[in-house]
């Protein structure tokens, strides 16, 4: 290294009585030989800064910010994934009908376009909004926490979220949910857990909806179980259909389980 | 396309990191992924182009290291790297596993000035 300015080029080290100021081009100033034989065109200092964050941070905390929300209140939040037309809306329809006189529930919609979900559930007089991604897939935690906080939910309360209709995308994103259910219905084929197995291994239930199409559609459930429970063995699977009301009682059973036990 | 959300990520880490540091100018990124984030590569690449414009991360390489899934048996301790999603050991054909590496998402570093 030149041991005169440093700047990396092997140079005899001369001891000259004049000065000369380097121009905004040539770097810093300092004397040195005039007949020194090295570029004054000094490389840049390029470093290496190490970040090692988490890209989703930002999500995580507005999860974790949620969840604190939730858990102060006493509120249990759902948040259903799936295709679109696996029949999360009918569904959430259904679990509303069927709670009661006064149902202590609140819904969050997420749609890519429209608040035809959220005008479906307002029919129920039912607390509801309707958030629409635009260009995203997929639900994200601080549009939710927002929508949380201005639907204002009572200690006790059931928080479904219904995401945008897509099998991939939202098992990215932590919602601060307690429970995320998968819907896979008949209509679509027994093989989706294999196929888009993220959303089947992030999810805690699986609900096998539209069982009154079974006669139609050739579905396997008993190769839908499998299929599912290869991807996560801890997963509980409930077959039901919405519309003849098979295997609801099991799904209300099961909602009452998890809201006692958020109320102890 | 989660990737666009991604890319956002990454974009906002680096600018914030460049600050942070008084540096002006992101020659190359480094990006952990593992194979199990769902996250695909070409979709990544292709939202960062338009996503980066503007931005100190533009013209900067992007470097991607993809970590391979890493799975432990539960019942039997076999390490093993499964097949995506289905964790079968194949010592004793378990399934309660636990992922040890594979969903790393994270930005490892910045190379700037």
């Amino acid at each position: 290294m030149c041991d005169v300015c440093g700047c990396g080029n092997p140079s005899e080290t001369r001891i000259i009585p004049l000065d000369h100021t380097h121009g905004p081009e040539q770097g810093p100033h300092h004397p040195h030989d005039l007949h020194h034989p090295h570029s004054h065109l000094h490389e840049p200092v390029r470093r290496e800064v190490i970040i090692e964050q988490d890209i989703l941070h930002k999500n995580q905390l507005f999860a974790e910010r949620n969840r604190g929300f939730f858990e102060a209140r006493g509120i249990m939040v759902l948040n259903l994934v799936s295709s679109p037309g696996s029949g999360k809306t009918t569904l959430v329809e259904e679990i509303i009908r069927r709670s009661g006189k006064s149902p202590n529930i609140c819904v969050v919609e997420g749609d890519q376009q429209s608040t035809l979900d959220a005008e479906r559930i307002k029919m129920l007089n039912i607390p509801v909004i309707q958030i629409n991604t635009g260009s995203s897939c997929h639900l994200e935690a601080e549009t939710v926490g927002q929508a949380a906080k201005q639907l204002n939910p009572i200690k006790g309360a059931l928080l479904i979220i219904e995401n945008v209709g897509n099998l991939m995308c939202p098992s990215l994103f932590d919602l601060g949910e307690n429970y995320r259910v998968v819907l896979l219905s008949t209509a679509e084929g027994d093989d989706k857990p294999l196929k888009y197995p993220s959303m089947f291994h992030t999810s805690h239930l699986c609900l096998i909806t539209k069982n009154d199409l079974l006669p139609y559609t050739g579905f396997d459930v008993e190769k839908a179980r499998k299929n599912a429970l290869l991807v996560n063995p801890n997963l509980q699977i409930i077959q039901l259909s919405s519309i003849t009301g098979e295997g609801m009682d099991m799904l209300m059973q099961w909602l009452e389980g998890i809201r006692k036990q958020r109320c102890k | 396309m989660h990737e666009l959300t991604v890319a956002t990520g990454i974009i906002e880490l680096a600018e914030a990191t460049l600050r942070q540091n008084g540096m002006h100018k992101i020659h190359a990124i480094n990006i952990v992924i593992g194979e199990l984030t769902c996250v695909d590569e070409s979709a990544l690449r292709f939202a960062l182009d338009p996503a980066s414009k503007g931005s100190p991360l533009e013209g900067a390489d992007i470097n991607i290291i993809w970590v391979k899934a890493l799975a432990r048996c539960e019942h039997c301790s076999t390490e093993f790297q499964p097949k995506g999603f289905i964790m079968e050991c194949p010592q004793c054909k378990g399934l309660e596993t636990n992922i040890n590496k594979g969903r790393e998402l994270y930005v490892k570093s910045i190379e700037a000035e």
